[in-house]
């Protein structure tokens, strides 16, 4: 691994160089909310620590995606792919998310690959950015991440003092480093070691330890237990804590037709809706409330163990944070790890 | 609190010994300064219930969810209108359900309460004193005045005592409404935008919706067994799809405005829809318009328990179509 050092008051006209070639998507805030955004100038762009409500993932795959036109006009049948991406730089990307595109890899990658988000991914360089604060929901190092950690980013920004140290991850990340070399100073003594310290201090301030050992395989003896019903009970069964998930995938695909023109799209799906996986016939295998909310847990915590041998949960905390009705995974956990079969 | 608290749990605690199958309260949440919807079924579940000021989920909705069974659900002021509206239309079964009233000095804003808390510090008790709480912690007392520290609905409300309950606990609570600000300042704001300000305002918020659906979701008037944004019927089979699934601008327009008409007249004001929001879109500003407009057109006349636009008189000088 490379490492090299960026002065701060570097960064925002790097990102301005960035900008005139590529895409440039980063956290901007709108009514003190962040979102992860196309931007036109780095004026737009929110420094600093802080969680999006909707996590980057929705930029490899959005939350509506066109995939083909067709026309049947003349009694013919026309189809117009719509594949497309734009060479981007994805900045400004946290330790939990960046692992989270590990998650969606696993399954977007796998054969056969999806094209649509293959393309995103292979045509964007992520910049992540180390965490400097910890919010009271956090819990990524319950799955081993830390809040200084790089991987899954091409470069890898860590503050430190006046400076980032910036670790260069894969190739990728060389190309661009080598590109916007004057930006860049060799790395110096004490920076390394100044990062480490962060995340000792970081890695104390979690207000909840999580511990997620065994869990799959407990789950498993606890399909039928009635705790799913009992904290069903609260749940809306609204789409915020999979709309904010940065591992959720699920999604429906859908035909809008006017005329003998069509589209067909895909957008993200939510298993607490009740019209998810409902049948052609109006058989719904999960008709029940508890039956959608016991689909989440199970395909967070061991469905996704299961199948991709990668956690489906990062612990960014955000569906604890933004439930209305609190509903909080990391208790979860806690109860299932306690529960007699 | 502490006296209200206690008279809640042996209020449940009773009822369930009587034939209340389930008691929908308040408990304590996993987040500091946090308070969750909680469902007692036996007498000794009510030790787990709790009133503070961050019992700001209104309960009702949930009565729907248990059609046969013998109820009681707490409400604050603002929250006890749903349960007359939902009997009204027929949705709730009055006679089922125990309404426990409890007196409400308002709920703080959590957003607050936390930038002012010490983090991780254990709030151990709440004391209302007067325009004040009083958050005890293992690291001290932090006083919370009201009219600066009380969410927007709350800065606003004189429905502090229940009514139409069936058991009141605690004290009557004192008016905390601030007389000077005006509870339609937000609509007044908005409504005094030039015309393109206004629609980049709109643009803006309904840009960002989600469409998680969460404020349909905890809406007690919401309460149609299958909503009209849900008929999964998609595009090739001609089915009239009110919106498209998929997240766009025109379409998160078209869901927010119907389904603001849908509850028109029957918003209770609870502004849950508001409060659940993930991206903070300030629903509460299109409900205060249309009951504005309501009270404009209808205000003098004669209502039942429905609202105006349910009632109907064969003398009505308008024709109904």
């Amino acid at each position: 691994m490379d490492s090299k050092l960026l002065k701060k008051e570097k960064l925002l006209p790097l990102l301005d160089e960035l900008r005139k070639e590529f895409l440039l998507v980063a956290p901007v805030e709108e009514d003190a909310l962040l979102f992860y955004r196309p931007v036109e100038s780095v004026a737009e762009i929110k420094l600093g620590s802080g969680r999006s409500v909707v996590p980057p993932k929705e930029w490899f795959f959005p939350q509506a995606e066109s995939l083909y036109r067709y026309s049947t006009e003349g009694g013919g049948l026309v189809l117009e792919e719509t594949l497309a991406a734009t060479p981007a730089v994805l900045f400004g990307i946290h330790p939990c998310d960046l692992r989270s595109f590990a998650v969606l890899d696993a399954v977007f990658l796998q054969e056969p690959v999806d094209r649509y988000y293959t393309l995103r991914r292979e045509k964007t360089v992520i910049i992540g950015i180390s965490c400097t604060a910890v919010c009271p929901e956090c819990f990524c190092s319950a799955y081993g991440i830390s809040p200084v950690e790089g991987t899954g980013a091409d470069v890898h920004l860590s503050e430190v003092g006046a400076v980032y140290m910036v670790e260069v991850l894969t190739p990728k990340g060389k190309e661009l480093v080598a590109r916007y070399q004057e930006f860049f100073e060799d790395q110096v003594a004490g920076v390394a070691e100044a990062k480490e310290a962060r995340k000792e201090t970081l890695s104390g301030q979690f207000t909840v330890r999580v511990t997620v050992d065994g869990l799959p395989a407990k789950l498993g003896s606890l399909f039928d237990h009635p705790y799913w019903e009992e904290l069903s009970r609260r749940c809306l069964g609204c789409g915020i804590c999979t709309y904010v998930c940065p591992t959720c995938h699920c999604f429906d695909i859908t035909d809008v037709c006017r005329g003998f023109e069509g589209k067909r799209f895909r957008c993200w799906d939510a298993c607490l809706f009740r019209d998810y996986t409902l049948h052609t016939s109006g058989h719904n295998p999960r008709h029940a409330l508890y039956q959608r909310l016991r689909n989440r847990f199970f395909h967070k915590l061991k469905y996704n163990h299961d199948r991709y041998a990668i956690e489906g949960c990062v612990g960014c905390g955000r569906c604890v944070a933004l439930c209305p009705v609190n509903i909080d995974i990391r208790e979860v956990i806690a109860t299932v790890r306690g529960l007699g079969e | 609190m502490k006296e209200l608290t206690e008279s809640l749990r042996q209020e449940a605690s009773r009822l369930l010994r009587e034939g209340v199958e389930v008691f929908i309260g308040y408990a304590a949440g996993s987040l500091q300064a946090s308070a969750r919807p909680f469902f007692a079924t036996r007498p000794e579940e009510a030790a787990e219930l709790v009133f503070n000021p961050f019992c700001v989920h209104n309960l009702v909705k949930y009565l729907v969810r248990f059609p046969d069974k013998r109820t009681a659900v707490v409400v604050k002021g603002c929250d006890g209108g749903a349960v007359s509206r939902l009997a009204e239309e027929r949705h709730l079964d009055r006679e089922k359900i125990t309404v426990v009233g409890v007196p409400c000095g308002g709920m703080l804003e959590r957003e607050r309460v936390l930038a002012q808390l010490p983090p991780a510090t254990r709030i151990e008790a709440v004391e209302e004193r007067g325009n004040t709480y009083v958050l005890h912690t293992a690291r001290g007392e932090y006083p919370f005045e009201k009219k600066a520290n009380l969410a927007a609905k709350c800065l606003v409300c004189v429905r502090n005592n229940p009514v139409g309950v069936d058991l009141l606990l605690g004290k009557e609570a004192m008016p905390v409404a601030d007389p000077e600000r005006d509870p339609l300042e937000g609509v007044k704001a908005v409504e005094a935008l030039p015309a393109g300000e206004k629609a980049a305002f709109w643009d803006r918020v309904f840009g960002r919706c989600l469409r998680c659906y969460a404020c349909r979701e905890v809406c007690p008037a919401c309460s149609c067994t299958q909503c009209a944004f849900e008929q999964a019927v998609p595009g090739w089979q001609q089915g009239a799809m009110w919106v498209e699934k998929a997240k766009n601008l025109p379409d998160s327009y078209h869901y927010h405005l119907i389904r603001a008409f849908h509850v028109a007249g029957r918003c209770t004001g609870c502004a849950e829809c508001e409060r659940v929001c993930p991206v903070r879109i300030p629903l509460m500003l299109l409900n205060q318009k249309l009951a504005k407009e309501i009270e404009a057109l209808f205000g003098g006349a004669p209502a039942g328990a429905c609202g105006p636009l349910c009632a109907y008189a064969p003398d009505d000088p308008d024709q109904f179509a």
